[in-house]
């Protein structure tokens, strides 16, 4: 049994005296990508955010790569569903942020930026301000900015949600084959997503939550062979049993 | 870090000859001549025609200063308050306060601290004039990088933590570029606030002493105070040359500049067409290339500078230093304070009697150009607010128009009513109103041109227009803004106030009654220290209860229930 | 419509609409790929206009159907999306006549573009028309623009700063 990049043991938040997420506990395998649905309110974000180390956990514990997790996780990068660029940016100076962040000459880090916006697809878009893009480019950037920082484990956060169907369905079949590229060195992800059929699509084991308070249901092991179509009939008993365990 | 190689070189064009020769020009008048300061008294200014120049180099050095050190303020305390709960209690009400007081108000301290502290010496002098004019400029300027650092949207700043971003590079890359458009906005009217209390500057006077230095400013009112008219409008057509000249060298580019650092997400072409100046610039590579070069550095800069700063604020062994500046500070104001009560609980002097009465006939004339003002600037923003471009065309005109300091018109607008016969109180009441309109105006047309387009394409589509238009889609969707204009045209008024109330106009002096004119008289007549400190204590706790009481309870009720939320 | 002007697409969804008609081999109905992609049919048309413009698709009486090179760029990889892509942007009118002015300077003026497309079109739309052209043109690799100058310049030549 793989070492896991990042595991969870009994992680409960508390908000103000309200708990958002109650002994949450599952490992993330190295290779594998992870989904977490649920209906709004289960927390799902809110763990994201803890697995990154954004906010600290109130109770359980976090480890990343075998060590306890204080501060932010050395290992992980996000990606938003707001794409978050900054506006005054070009593309690849957004991709660049990280190592600009880290110090890297600017020769270098542009050169990175350059390739990731590459196998991102978007090369000739080096030199456009996110204004100049459309929502899907943007979302590329969001990815290559994460991807430029080397993480074991991509966390990506409803990251198609503000996209159009035909944009979302590219992107996650350029989200599937990203993770097998040789180009890239990320090989794991946890998508936070409230749509199941894209859960049921995209990933290896799913963990559906409930609400009130936050907490994991079960986790299921997708075991459909890639690559999957959308909406095919075999996914559907996945989904099936996903809604099921989610209401 | 690229050579200034010969290649480049030959790019080099006419025009950046121009430029070179141009600057060195400049700088070659700005030092030819020593500045010299003299008491009223004697023979004055030399007022032949030809000195112009050199004066508005000497006035605009001033303003350079003074903005240097309100950007810097501005940045440091807008920092302070958006980062730390501690800072933001203890700057956001003094910015407040510190912006009520009148300009007037801060001439004790300029005199104290600056020129007796440097003996009267020109150093002393200059240093408190700049100290003037930065006293104008920097409250608002602070506040406008609070707001910007605490508006940058949450994933923005999520997605800068996640990338690791500190010290410099989060200055460099979030931090200032956010500041940017409202620091942008803001500095070109700090500069058309200050340009309207230039005379005020640079002729400073408390009771029988007074110091004049070089300058447009003290020109034009040197001229007007000895009745040479002709030579006041040389001086004023000087002020507006150079305000006019401002505008298009830089205001309008860095305008257009700072468009590039708002957060809408509209398309590439809706960029507005780059102004001339850029035109020229591009027939100018080396200037250009040079600018870019010395603003990056200068952005790096202010990058490094603001960085060492907050990170030197979170070091341990800066707090006991920190500590014994704040002793320090609390110390100067406990001291400041035991004065100003020391000074309020003498005996008032006779004059103190008329505070309320004129501090309630000011407000009334304040009321009265504040309903002005609205009536002409609501429907010229309503007008401009139905098509995207009518603001771009009109905002220059009621820039430069803005920036021309109405104070030199003002004995010309007090003679005009006198010969008509008319109340002194009308020239007052106009005086006042250019102190408050162009806030107001300001504030309603960046509002008509933020509602989005498809509001105004409904608008068209239902055929609304008039009156109609007016109530349905144009005044609560400038509501917030209208209430912020008017926060700050009071704010205006109240200091215009002082200038309007009281005018001095070939050797004699029009006033009617005010808190203005009791300011006024207290200030440059009588140097009568508790009188002066009596009346801007009124004029403060007046300004403020206002705000508590008027102003923010509206924008608050205003902002929550008009908004175009996506 | 006037086969000099561009379609309002992007690539980003053009891409997604070819990969769509893929889906289902031989004609079939737009109505109905308009309903599976729960996309109005005014979102729709662009996109479709576009196909048909580079030859990926054939349209004719409310049916479509992908052609022979239409079913390459559905299989093909990003590289070679983009090769057949720029195969048939370059002969484009507007992207050909930027392509021409940059053979000759290295940078050409948004305005210069304008101005080429003033005596057919509208302003608004030229505007519109530009942008589709910097987006297609960026992703053939054909060209790159600067928005800060608002030019188009020769691909890698672009920011030197």
């Amino acid at each position: 049994m793989p070492e896991p990049l990042v595991s969870l043991v009994g992680v409960g938040k508390r908000y103000e005296g309200a708990e958002v997420l109650h002994e949450v506990s599952f490992d993330v395998l190295p290779g594998e990508t992870l989904a977490l649905v649920g209906p709004s309110g289960c927390g799902k974000s809110t763990l994201l955010r803890i697995i990154a180390g954004l906010i600290p956990a109130s109770s359980g514990e976090v480890r990343s790569e075998g060590y306890l997790l204080t501060g932010l996780n050395p290992a992980t990068a996000l990606v938003f569903q707001s794409f978050a660029l900054l506006p005054w940016l070009k593309a690849a100076e957004n991709v660049a942020l990280p190592l600009e962040a880290r110090g890297v000459p600017a020769v270098e880090r542009l050169r990175k930026a350059e390739r990731l916006l590459d196998v991102m697809g978007l090369r000739g878009h080096a030199r456009a301000y996110p204004r100049e893009l459309s929502g899907g480019m943007r979302q590329r950037v969001g990815v290559a900015r994460a991807l430029c920082q080397d993480p074991r484990v991509l966390l990506l956060d409803e990251p198609f949600s503000a996209l159009d169907v035909l944009t979302a369905q590219t992107l996650r079949d350029q989200v599937v084959d990203l993770l097998r590229d040789p180009a890239v060195s990320t090989r794991t992800a946890v998508l936070v997503t409230h749509s199941v059929e894209e859960a049921v699509y995209m990933a290896d084991r799913v963990v559906a939550m409930r609400s009130n308070p936050g907490r994991v249901a079960d986790v299921v092991t997708i075991d459909a062979p890639r690559p999957r179509r959308w909406g095919a009939p075999e996914l559907v008993p996945f989904v099936d049993r996903l809604y099921a365990l989610m209401t | 870090m690229r050579a200034w190689s010969a290649a480049r070189l030959r790019r080099a064009s006419a025009l950046d000859g121009l430029a070179v020769v141009a600057v060195a020009l400049v700088v070659l008048v700005v030092f030819l001549d020593e500045p010299h300061v003299l008491p009223r008294t004697s023979e004055t200014l030399n007022l032949w025609p030809a000195m112009l120049p050199l004066y508005a180099a000497y006035s605009l050095l001033r303003m350079l200063g003074a903005y240097a050190l309100s950007l810097g303020f501005a940045l440091g305390a807008g920092y302070w308050a958006s980062a730390s709960p501690t800072g933001r209690r203890l700057i956001l009400p003094a910015l407040d306060v510190l912006q009520a007081v009148p300009i007037l108000g801060f001439f004790p301290a300029a005199i104290f601290f600056f020129i007796r502290l440097f003996h009267g010496s020109p150093l002393g002098v200059e240093a408190a004039a700049v100290f003037l004019i930065f006293t104008s400029q920097a409250w608002n300027m602070a506040f406008s990088v609070y707001e910007s650092l605490t508006t940058i949207p949450e994933d923005l700043r999520t997605a800068a933590q996640v990338s690791r971003l500190s010290g410099v590079v989060r200055w460099r890359r979030l931090l200032l570029p956010a500041c940017v458009p409202r620091l942008v906005y803001n500095s070109m009217l700090s500069w058309a606030g200050g340009w309207y209390f230039l005379i005020a500057s640079e002729i400073i006077a408390v009771g029988r002493k007074s110091w004049v230095l070089p300058g447009l400013g003290s020109y034009i009112g040197e001229s007007i105070t000895l009745g040479r008219h002709g030579l006041a409008a040389a001086g004023l057509a000087s002020l507006v040359a150079v305000i006019v000249l401002l505008d298009l060298l830089v205001w309008s580019p860095l305008e257009w500049w700072s468009g590039r650092f708002r957060y809408e997400t509209s398309a590439a072409g809706e960029m507005t067409a780059p102004p001339l100046v850029r035109a020229l610039l591009r027939r100018a590579p080396l200037v250009r290339g040079g600018l870019a070069r010395g603003g990056r550095r200068v952005g790096e800069l202010v990058g490094r500078v603001a960085a060492a700063l907050s990170h030197a604020l979170s070091h341990q062994w800066i707090r006991p230093l920190l500590a014994l500046g704040a002793a320090g500070g609390l110390a100067a104001l406990v001291y400041g304070a035991v004065q100003t009560v020391d000074v309020l609980l003498r005996p008032p002097p006779p004059e103190a009697a008329q505070i309320p009465v004129a501090l309630l006939l000011s407000f009334l004339r304040l009321l009265l150009a504040y309903a002005i003002s609205l009536a002409w600037t609501i429907p010229l923003a309503c007008w401009v607010s139905r098509s995207a471009r009518r603001a771009g065309r009109l905002m220059p005109v009621v820039q430069v128009l803005a920036s021309v300091p109405a104070t030199a018109f003002f004995p010309v607008l007090v003679a005009l009513v006198l010969w008509l016969r008319l109340d002194l109180n009308v020239s007052a009441v106009a005086l006042v109103l250019t102190g408050m309109q162009w806030y107001l105006l300001f504030n309603l047309v960046a509002a008509a041109q933020a509602i989005p387009e498809d509001v105004r394409e409904l608008a068209r589509a239902t055929g609304a227009s008039g009156f109609f238009y007016l109530r349905r889609f144009f005044l609560p969707a400038a509501l917030p803004s209208l209430i912020t204009g008017s926060l700050t045209a009071w704010g205006g008024g109240w200091n215009a106030l002082v200038l309007s109330e009281s005018v001095t106009a070939a050797g004699r002096t029009w006033s009617v009654k005010g808190i203005g004119t009791l300011l006024d008289e207290a200030t440059y007549v009588k140097g009568d220290l508790q009188m002066i400190t009596l009346v801007i204590v009124s004029m403060v706790a007046a300004v403020l209860l206002l705000n508590r009481a008027v102003w923010r309870p509206l924008y608050a009720w205003a902002s929550v229930r008009y908004r175009f939320d996506a | 419509m006037k086969p000099a002007l561009l379609p309002h697409a992007t690539v980003g969804r053009l891409l997604g609409l070819i990969d769509a008609m893929a889906e289902t081999p031989g004609p079939d109905d737009l109505y109905r790929l308009a309903e599976r992609l729960r996309l109005p049919l005014d979102a729709l048309h662009p996109l479709v206009q576009a196909a048909r413009l580079l030859g990926w698709a054939r349209v004719e009486r409310g049916d479509y159907d992908l052609t022979e090179e239409g079913r390459q760029v559905a299989e093909a990889g990003v590289a070679q999306r983009k090769t057949l892509f720029r195969k048939q942007v370059r002969g484009l009118p507007l992207v050909a006549s930027i392509l021409r002015a940059l053979a000759a300077e290295a940078s050409v003026s948004r305005e210069t573009v304008l101005e080429g497309l003033r005596p057919q079109v509208a302003p608004p739309e030229a505007e519109r028309q530009v942008n589709t052209a910097v987006d297609w043109g960026r992703w053939a690799e054909l060209f790159d623009y600067d928005a800060d100058d608002a030019c188009f310049l020769r691909v890698g030549e672009a920011g030197r700063e």
